[in-house]
C-alpha cells in the first residue's frame, strides 16, 4: 500500500486547500468585478470582497459601478453589501438570496479616472454630443439685396403705369383729331357771320338752322368725353399714387419674413441640453444596466469558455436571484442631499423563469424638508420588455444647481424650490416619458460672455425670474430620444427680446422705406408731367366745345 | 528546453515503476485537456498528491497538454455540444442537470464535458501506451545509449551535463 500511497500529499493538499480559502476573497472579488464589468459594459470596481462559510455568506466594500454612457461619472456606488447565500444553490452554481443589504448608497458620484472599458469612444461621444448654442440675436440680416429687388419691383410698376399714360395720351389725341377742328370752328364762325349778314329773311334763318343742326351734331361728339377724360386721369392718379404708397408696403413685406433667428422655444432647449443628455444618460445607464442583468443574451461564448446547455429543472430557479434587497444612501439632487431608504425586490438574471419583475421603491428626505419618492418597474417576463419609473419630487431646496454651464449663456439657481413629476414609461423599446416641473422662490443668476443688446436683454431677463415652469416630453427610443421642452421663460424671453426686435424693425423700416420712396420720386415725376399734358388735352377739348356753344347759342 | 529534456531523461531513467510514470502522463492528460478551474480536477490533484506517481513527469505532462487543450478545444467543444444534444441521453442529462454534485461539476458546460470524454477515453490506452514506452525504453534505449559511441560523444554535451545536475 505504502508503494502506492504518497501519505504526505494528504497534507500538501490540505495545504493547497489551505492557500484556496485564504485567496478565496481575491478570487471573488476579481469575479465580481469581471462579471459585473462585462454585465454593465463599463468598469465595475470593489475594495475588498470577504467570503463567510458559516453562515455561507459575503460582505462588499466600496463597489463602484461606471456609467457607461458617462465613463467619468459612476452610476452607483455602494459602501457596503452584505448577503446570506443558500448553500444547496451556490453549489448548483446558483446565487440565491432572501436578503441583500445594501448601505451607503450614492448615485452619480463623480469618478477620478475613467470607467469605460473601450478606451476613449465613450468619452469623445459623451464630449461631442452637446448641442450647439447660439444666443438669439435681433439683429437682421443685410437687406441690400433685397432693397435692390423692390426697386426693380418698382420700376415694373412704373412701366406699367407710364405705359398706361401713353396708351390714354394716344387714345385722347385720336379722339381729339376727330373732333372738330379750329378750322372747323373757323368756318362755323365764317357761316355765322354770313348768315348774320344774309338780307334775306328766310335764307339768313335757314342759314342759320343748317348751322345750328351741324353745330348741334358736332357737339354730340363731345358729348361724354369730359367723363371719360375725367375717369381716365382718375385712374392714372390713382395708380401714381399706388405706386407713391409702394415703398411703405415694401418695406412691411420685407419685415414681415424677418424676426428672431432663433425661436424663442428652442432657448430653453439649448439651455438644458446639457443637462438633458446628463439625465438622458443616467436614465438610459440604470435601465440599460437592468436590461443587460435580466436580458436574453444570446452571445457567441469565448474560446476556452464553452457552452451551458440547461435543462429541465423539477423547481427552477434563477441562477441569479435576491428577492429582498434593502437599501440606504444618500440621493444628491439639485445641490441638496436626501438621505433615503428602499427597497428592491427579486434582482435576477432570469426573470422568465422567476415570473415576477423586479420593482424599486425609494423614500427620501432632506434636512430642508423636501422629499422624493422613486417607484420603478422592470419587467422581463413576457416578450414585451417593459420598464416604468416614476419620480416624484416635492419642495426639494435648490442650491448652487447648475441649469446649464455653457459659456455663452450659463444658469445658476442659487436658491428656490422645485416641485417635479417625472414618469418614464419604455414599452418594448418605445420611449415616453414626461417631465412636469415647477421652480419657485428662485434666485437665478444668468452669465454669458457675450458682450451684446441681446445677452444683456436676456441675462436681464433671467435674472428677474421668480418662478417658472419647465416641460419636458420624450419619445422615440431610448438612444436617440426626441425631446420637446417647453417652459415659462421661453415667453418671458420672447416678450423681451420682441420689444428689442419691433425697435430694430422700425428703424430699418425708416431707412428701406426713405431709400425706396427717393428712388420712386425720381421716376415718378416725368410721369406727373405727362399726367399733365393729359389735363392740357382735356382743357382744349373743353376750350373747342366751348367755342361751338357760344357760335351756337 | 535542455533542462526540460534532462528532467524527462532523469524521470525516464528513474527507479519509478512504468505504471507510476504512465499514471502521472494520464492524469496530466486529464487534467490538461480539461478546463483547469473545473471542480473535477480537485479530485484529480488530491491523487496526484497522494498516489505515488511521479510528480515530474506529471507537470511535464501536463504543460505539453495544456498546450495541445488549446489546438484541441473546438473537437471538444463540438464533441461535448453533440453529447449534450443527444436526444437519447436527454434523461440522463436532466437528471443530472436535478443534482447538486453533477451542477457542480458542470456536466452541462460543453467544453467541460467534451474534453473529459474525449481524456477519459484517451486515458486507458494513454496509460498502457506509457507504460510501453517507458519498459521499452528502459530495456533497449538506454541499454544502447550506454553503449554506443554515439553515447560517449553525447555524454561530453550539454544536455548530459545537465542530466548529471538533476541526477545529483
Amino acid at each position: 500500500m505504502n508503494k502506492w500511497i504518497r501519505w504526505q500529499g494528504i497534507g500538501a493538499f490540505a495545504v493547497v486547500l489551505l492557500v484556496w480559502f485564504l485567496l478565496v476573497d481575491t478570487l471573488v472579488k476579481a469575479a465580481i468585478e469581471n462579471f459585473g464589468s462585462s454585465a454593465v459594459g463599463a468598469k465595475v470596481e470593489l475594495a475588498s470582497a470577504d467570503l463567510s462559510l458559516a453562515p455561507l455568506g459575503i460582505t462588499l466594500e466600496q463597489l463602484v459601478v461606471t456609467n457607461p454612457e458617462r465613463p467619468m461619472e459612476n452610476i452607483v456606488e455602494a459602501g457596503l453589501i452584505e448577503l446570506e447565500l443558500d448553500a444547496a444553490n451556490l453549489l448548483r452554481r446558483k446565487i440565491i438570496a432572501d436578503t441583500m443589504q445594501i448601505n451607503n448608497l450614492r448615485f452619480n458620484t463623480p469618478r477620478k479616472s475613467s470607467g469605460a472599458l473601450a478606451t476613449t469612444k465613450a468619452e469623445e461621444q459623451a464630449q461631442q454630443k452637446e448641442m450647439p448654442f447660439t444666443l438669439p440675436g435681433v439683429s437682421l440680416p443685410n437687406t441690400d439685396k433685397l432693397v435692390e429687388e423692390q426697386k426693380a419691383g418698382l420700376q415694373k410698376e412704373v412701366d406699367s403705369i407710364q405705359q398706361n399714360i401713353t396708351a390714354i395720351k394716344t387714345k385722347w389725341q385720336k379722339k381729339q383729331d376727330e373732333l372738330p377742328s379750329k378750322a372747323d370752328v373757323d368756318n362755323y364762325k365764317k357761316r355765322f357771320k354770313a348768315a348774320k349778314a344774309e338780307k334775306n329773311q328766310l335764307k339768313k334763318i335757314k342759314a342759320l338752322n343748317d348751322l345750328r343742326d351741324d353745330i348741334k351734331k358736332d357737339l354730340r361728339a363731345f358729348k361724354g368725353l369730359n367723363k371719360e377724360l375725367d375717369s381716365d386721369i382718375n385712374s392714372l392718379k390713382q395708380e401714381i399714387r399706388r405706386a407713391k404708397n409702394l415703398p411703405t408696403k415694401q418695406a412691411d413685406q420685407l419685415l414681415a419674413d424677418l424676426g428672431l433667428n432663433t425661436s424663442s422655444s428652442e432657448i430653453t432647449a439649448m439651455l438644458m441640453s446639457g443637462k438633458l443628455d446628463q439625465w438622458v444618460d443616467q436614465v438610459k445607464a440604470m435601465i440599460g444596466t437592468s436590461a443587460n442583468l435580466s436580458g436574453d443574451k444570446a452571445s457567441t461564448p469565448a474560446r476556452g469558455e464553452g457552452q451551458w446547455i440547461l435543462f429541465d429543472e423539477y423547481n427552477p430557479l434563477p441562477n441569479l436571484l435576491i428577492k429582498t434587497t434593502q437599501i440606504s444612501g444618500i440621493l444628491d439632487a439639485a445641490g441638496e442631499s436626501l438621505s433615503f431608504t428602499g427597497e428592491i425586490k427579486n434582482i435576477t438574471d432570469q426573470p422568465k423563469i422567476l415570473g415576477e419583475p423586479t420593482t424599486i421603491k425609494l423614500t427620501g428626505s432632506s434636512s430642508a424638508g423636501g422629499s422624493i419618492i422613486i417607484d420603478g418597474l422592470t419587467d422581463r417576463t413576457t416578450e414585451l420588455a417593459t420598464d416604468k419609473l416614476t419620480i416624484d419630487v416635492s419642495e426639494l431646496a435648490l442650491n448652487n444647481f447648475s441649469l446649464s454651464d455653457r459659456p455663452e449663456l450659463s444658469l445658476l439657481l442659487n436658491q428656490g424650490q422645485a416641485n417635479s413629476n417625472i414618469t418614464v414609461y419604455l414599452i418594448d423599446g418605445r420611449l415616453d416619458a414626461n417631465a412636469t416641473s415647477l421652480f419657485k422662490q428662485l434666485n437665478l443668476t444668468a452669465t454669458s460672455i457675450e458682450n451684446n443688446k441681446t445677452s444683456e436683454i436676456i441675462k436681464s431677463v433671467l435674472n428677474s425670474v421668480n418662478e417658472f415652469n419647465l416641460d419636458i416630453s420624450a419619445t422615440g427610443t431610448l438612444d436617440e430620444p426626441s425631446l420637446s421642452i417647453t417652459s415659462d421663460l421661453d415667453k418671458l424671453l420672447k416678450e423681451g427680446l420682441g420689444q428689442q426686435l419691433n425697435q430694430e424693425k422700425a428703424k430699418l423700416k425708416s431707412s428701406i422705406q426713405a431709400e425706396l420712396q427717393d428712388s420712386l420720386n425720381t421716376k415718378l415725376g416725368p410721369l406727373e408731367e405727362q399726367l399733365g399734358g393729359i389735363n392740357a388735352i382735356k382743357q382744349e377739348i373743353n376750350k373747342k366745345k366751348d367755342e361751338l356753344d357760344a357760335i351756337r347759342r | 528546453m535542455i533542462a526540460l529534456i534532462a528532467r524527462l531523461l532523469k524521470v525516464l531513467n528513474s527507479q519509478d515503476s512504468p505504471s507510476q510514470i504512465s499514471l502521472a502522463m494520464v492524469i496530466a492528460m486529464i487534467i490538461g485537456l480539461t478546463p483547469l478551474n473545473s471542480p473535477h480536477n480537485l479530485l484529480f490533484l488530491f491523487l496526484v498528491l497522494v498516489l505515488r506517481v511521479n510528480l515530474t513527469m506529471f507537470l511535464l505532462t501536463l504543460a505539453v497538454f495544456s498546450l495541445i487543450a488549446y489546438l484541441v478545444d473546438p473537437i471538444s467543444n463540438a464533441l461535448g455540444l453533440y453529447l449534450l444534444e443527444l436526444p437519447a441521453l436527454n434523461g440522463l442529462w436532466t437528471e443530472f442537470y436535478n443534482n447538486t454534485l453533477m451542477r457542480l461539476i458542470g456536466f452541462n458546460n460543453t467544453l467541460l464535458l467534451g474534453s473529459l470524454v474525449l481524456a477519459l477515453i484517451l486515458s486507458i490506452p494513454g496509460f498502457f501506451a506509457g507504460r510501453f514506452i517507458v519498459i521499452n525504453y528502459r530495456e533497449y534505449i538506454m541499454a544502447w545509449v550506454k553503449k554506443s559511441r554515439v553515447a560517449l560523444w553525447f555524454k561530453s554535451g550539454k544536455i548530459y551535463s545537465a542530466y548529471s545536475q538533476f541526477s545529483s
